[in-house]
C-alpha cells in the first residue's frame, strides 16, 4: 500500500478484512493524506468544508456521527479518519516517514519495492506479491503558462499553497480558475480582500450546498433514484438553478459553455451572492500578463498585486515507469487495473460528483477480491481478467464531460458504483 | 447479494434521534467492547453490563429511539452509530428483538464478533459487512434453525425459553462471553 489518506486507509481495512498482511507506506508521520492540514503537500486551506454531503461522503460502513453537520469542516474529517484508523487497528500496518521510491515488476507478478526515509537514510528494497498505489491526486500543482507571466511584478502563487484569508486581506486579488478551490478563495477575497478578480475561460454552472432545505447532493440523488432520463434530470437542473440562482449572465459571468453534469461540479452558494454585491468582478480568460496589469479576452483590464492560480493538479506516480499504467493519462480499467498487470491496483485515482470516499471504499473492496479470487479460482479470475480487456478505455460518466485536462477520471457517483456492483457480483462473496 | 448501490441512504438518511445508551467499562482494555441490543437497555443494565464488565468487556447497552414510525432500519442505525463511536471494533449482542436490530446492523457495520440470541424468523436479503464469528443461540425452533444456515453455523441450544426472559439469568451471557475468549479478539 503506497499511501496512508482516506484511500490508502480503506484498502488497509479492506485487504486485512480479506485476511491479507499488508504493509503501507506513507511518507508523512501522520495518517490523513491531504486532510491533515500540517501536511506540506495538503491541498486544503483554513476554511474547507464538504462540498459533498455527510450520507453521501461518509465510509459506507463507518457512519460519521449523528450529530455533526451537513458539511463538516476539514477538522472533523481528519478526526473521522483518526477513528476509522484506531477503531479498525489500521495504525500497526503503517509505516511513517517512509517513502516509496520505485515500483518495478519482477517474475510471477510479483513486485520489487523500493522504499527510503523520508528524512534521509538508506534505501531498502522488499518483494511484495501485490501492489495497491493510493498516493492522491490533488498535490502536484498543476500550473500553467500565460503569456508574459514573467514580467510580472506582482506576486503569483498556487492555491496549493493558499492556507487562510490572512494573506489577501488589503490586497487587489485575482484568482485565476473556478473549481472549487477558485470559488472558495475568490469567496474569501470577497469576505478580506480591497478587490477581487475571477478568471474563467469558460463559464459554468453553480450548485448551491442547499436546494428546497436539503443538502443539494441529496435532492440530486433522489431525483437520480426515480430514473429519470439525463436529459430530463439536465432541464429539472437548470430550471432549479434558473428559478433560484439566477440568470448568470445578468451579473456579467459568462454563459455555461456546457449543460449541467458536463463539468465537474462547482457547489457554492457564496459565490453568486459576493458577485451580486460587486465584490467579486467576474472577467474572462487571461490574455496577457504585463508588469502591472493582466488583460483579459473581454478586453478587461486588472491590477491586481496578488494572482492565485486555482487551475488545479495533476496526479503523479513518480515510482512508476510511466508505460506501466498504460498511457498518460493512465488507461486503467475501471480507473484500477493496469491491462498487464494483475497485481498493480490504484485505488482513489477518481473525481465523483459525489464524496470519493465511499466509492474507494468499493474500489479496495473489490480490490481485495479480486487478489483473492486469483489465487482462490484462478480460472474464474482469468475469465473476468479477459472479459475487462479493452475495457481500459470505458468512461463512467452518465453524461459527456467537456474536454478539459480534468476530466479524464470525472466520473458520476452511481454509473460507477454500479460498475463495482456488477463486478463484486461476478466475483462472488470469498468463502 | 451484496448491495453498492443504496440509494435510500444517500437521498433519505436516517434523521438522528436521542438514544439511550448505558455502560460499564471493564478495568482494562483488552478484549474489544460489547454492544448490547434489546429493549429496554434496563433489562441488561442490571446483570449483564456489570458481569460482562467484570470478565474484562467494556458493555454499553442500547435502546433505540421509540416511535410508531420507527423501524428496523432506524433501529439498526441507532446500533451502528454506538459502535462506530468506540474506541475499537465492537462485539454485538442482540436478544430478542434487539437481535432483528443486530442482524440488520450487520449488513451496515463490520462487527468484530456477533452473537443473536432468540434470532427473527426474517434476516436480512444483504449480505454481513465483513468477516465476522457469528454465533446463533436460542431455544429450538424454525428461526433458530433458518439464523444458523443463514450465518452457516451450528445453533446453541439454551434449555428454557421463559428463563430468556429473565435478566438475572446469566446463563447466555457467560456462554456468550467464554465465546468470545476462545477467538482470542
Ligand atoms: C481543497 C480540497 C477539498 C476537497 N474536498 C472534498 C470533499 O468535500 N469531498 C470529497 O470526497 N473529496 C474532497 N476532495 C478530494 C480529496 O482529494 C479526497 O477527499 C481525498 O483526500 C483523497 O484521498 P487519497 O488518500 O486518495 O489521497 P491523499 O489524501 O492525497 O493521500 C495520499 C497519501 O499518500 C502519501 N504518499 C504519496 N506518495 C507517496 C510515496 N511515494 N511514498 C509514501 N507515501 C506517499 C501522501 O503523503 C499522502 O498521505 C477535496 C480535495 C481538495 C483539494
Ligand atoms: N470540499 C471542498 O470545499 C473543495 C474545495 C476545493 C476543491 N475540492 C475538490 O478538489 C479537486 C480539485 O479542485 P480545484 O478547484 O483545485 O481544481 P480543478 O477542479 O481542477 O479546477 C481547475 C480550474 O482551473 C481552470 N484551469 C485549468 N487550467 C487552466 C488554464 N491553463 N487557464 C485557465 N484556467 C485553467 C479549470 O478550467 P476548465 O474547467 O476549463 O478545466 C478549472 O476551472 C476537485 O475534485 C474539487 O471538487 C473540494
Amino acid at each position: 500500500m503506497i499511501g496512508a489518506g482516506s484511500s490508502g486507509l480503506a484498502a488497509v481495512k479492506n485487504l486485512r478484512e480479506h485476511g491479507f498482511a499488508v504493509d503501507c507506506y506513507e511518507r508523512e508521520t501522520g495518517i490523513g493524506g491531504g486532510w491533515n492540514f500540517r501536511h506540506d503537500r495538503s491541498p486544503v486551506y483554513a476554511s474547507t468544508h464538504l462540498i459533498s454531503s455527510k450520507p453521501l461522503t461518509e465510509f459506507p460502513d463507518f457512519p460519521m456521527p449523528d450529530d455533526w453537520p451537513d458539511y463538516p469542516h476539514h477538522s472533523a474529517l481528519l478526526s473521522y479518519f483518526e477513528r476509522y484508523t484506531d477503531h479498525f487497528g489500521l495504525r500497526e500496518h503503517v509505516w511513517f516517514g517512509t517513502e516509496v521510491t520505485s515500483v518495478e515488476p519482477i517474475e510471477n507478478d510479483r513486485w520489487k519495492v523500493t522504499v527510503r526515509p523520508a528524512h534521509g537514510g538508506s534505501e531498502r528494497t522488499l518483494s511484495y506479491a501485490a501492489v495497491v498505489v493510493a498516493n492522491g491526486h490533488n498535490w502536484h500543482p498543476r500550473v500553467p503558462s500565460f503569456p508574459g507571466i514573467e514580467e510580472f511584478r506582482g506576486k503569483v502563487m498556487h492555491a496549493s499553497s493558499y492556507q487562510d484569508s490572512a494573506s489577501l486581506r488589503g490586497k487587489r486579488v485575482l484568482v485565476i480558475g473556478a473549481g472549487n478551490t477558485g470559488c472558495d478563495i475568490a469567496v474569501e477575497a470577497a469576505q478580506q480582500a480591497a478587490a477581487c478578480w475571477h478568471s474563467t475561460r469558460r463559464g459554468y454552472w453553480y450548485a448551491p450546498k442547499y436546494v428546497f432545505g436539503k443538502p443539494a447532493d441529496q435532492v440530486n440523488d433522489r431525483v437520480l433514484a426515480l430514473g429519470l432520463p439525463l436529459r430530463l434530470r439536465q432541464w429539472l437542473f437548470h430550471r432549479t438553478l434558473r428559478l433560484t440562482v439566477g440568470d448568470l449572465t445578468r451579473f456579467g459571468m459568462r454563459k455555461p459553455d456546457h449543460k449541467v453534469y458536463e463539468s465537474h461540479p462547482i457547489v457554492n452558494s457564496q459565490l453568486v451572492y459576493y458577485v451580486g454585491h460587486g465584490a467579486i468582478k467576474p472577467v474572462g480568460d487571461v490574455a496577457r500578463f504585463g508588469s502591472r496589469t493582466v488583460e483579459f479576452d473581454d478586453g478587461t483590464v486588472a491590477e491586481p498585486d496578488l494572482v492565485i492560480l486555482a487551475t488545479g493538479y495533476a496526479p503523479r506516480f513518480e515510482f512508476l515507469a510511466p508505460d506501466l499504467l498504460g498511457a498518460n493519462p493512465p488507461q486503467l480499467w475501471l480507473h484500477m487495473f493496469a491491462a498487464s498487470y494483475p497485481t498493480l491496483a490504484i485505488a482513489g485515482l477518481i473525481q465523483p460528483d459525489s464524496g470519493q470516499f465511499p466509492l474507494v471504499h468499493w474500489q479496495t473492496q473489490a480490490i481485495a477480491r479480486w487478489l483473492t479470487l486469483r489465487t482462490a479460482d484462478p480460472e474464474r479470475a482469468a475469465a473476468i481478467w479477459a472479459g475487462a480487456a479493452g475495457r481500459s478505455a470505458w468512461r463512467w460518466t452518465k453524461a459527456k464531460v467537456s474536454a478539459s485536462e480534468r476530466h479524464w477520471f470525472e466520473v458520476s457517483h452511481l454509473t460507477y458504483l454500479r460498475g463495482l456492483e456488477k463486478l463484486l457480483k461476478e466475483m462472488g462473496t470469498p468463502a | 447479494m451484496i448491495r453498492v448501490v443504496r440509494q435510500r441512504d444517500w437521498y433519505a438518511p436516517v434523521r438522528p434521534a436521542p438514544r439511550e445508551v448505558r455502560s460499564s467499562l471493564a478495568a482494562e482494555s483488552k478484549c474489544p467492547p460489547i454492544v448490547l441490543a434489546g429493549r429496554p437497555a434496563g433489562f441488561f443494565a442490571e446483570h449483564w453490563l456489570d458481569r460482562a464488565a467484570e470478565r474484562g468487556y467494556s458493555c454499553h447497552a442500547v435502546t433505540p429511539r421509540p416511535g410508531r414510525f420507527t423501524g428496523t432500519r432506524e433501529q439498526a442505525h441507532d446500533i451502528v452509530q454506538v459502535a462506530a463511536s468506540l474506541p475499537r471494533q465492537a462485539v454485538l449482542i442482540g436478544h430478542g428483538p434487539g437481535a432483528r436490530w443486530v442482524a440488520a446492523a450487520l449488513t451496515r457495520y463490520p462487527a468484530r464478533a456477533a452473537a443473536l440470541i432468540e434470532p427473527p424468523g426474517s434476516l436480512p436479503a444483504e449480505p454481513v459487512t465483513g468477516r465476522v464469528p457469528v454465533l446463533v443461540a436460542g431455544t429450538s425452533g424454525r428461526a433458530l434453525t433458518r439464523a444458523s444456515e443463514h450465518y452457516g453455523v451450528s445453533p446453541t441450544l439454551l434449555g428454557d425459553a421463559r428463563r430468556l426472559r429473565e435478566p438475572g439469568w446469566l446463563y447466555p451471557l457467560e456462554g456468550i462471553l467464554d465465546w468470545l475468549d476462545s477467538l482470542n479478539l
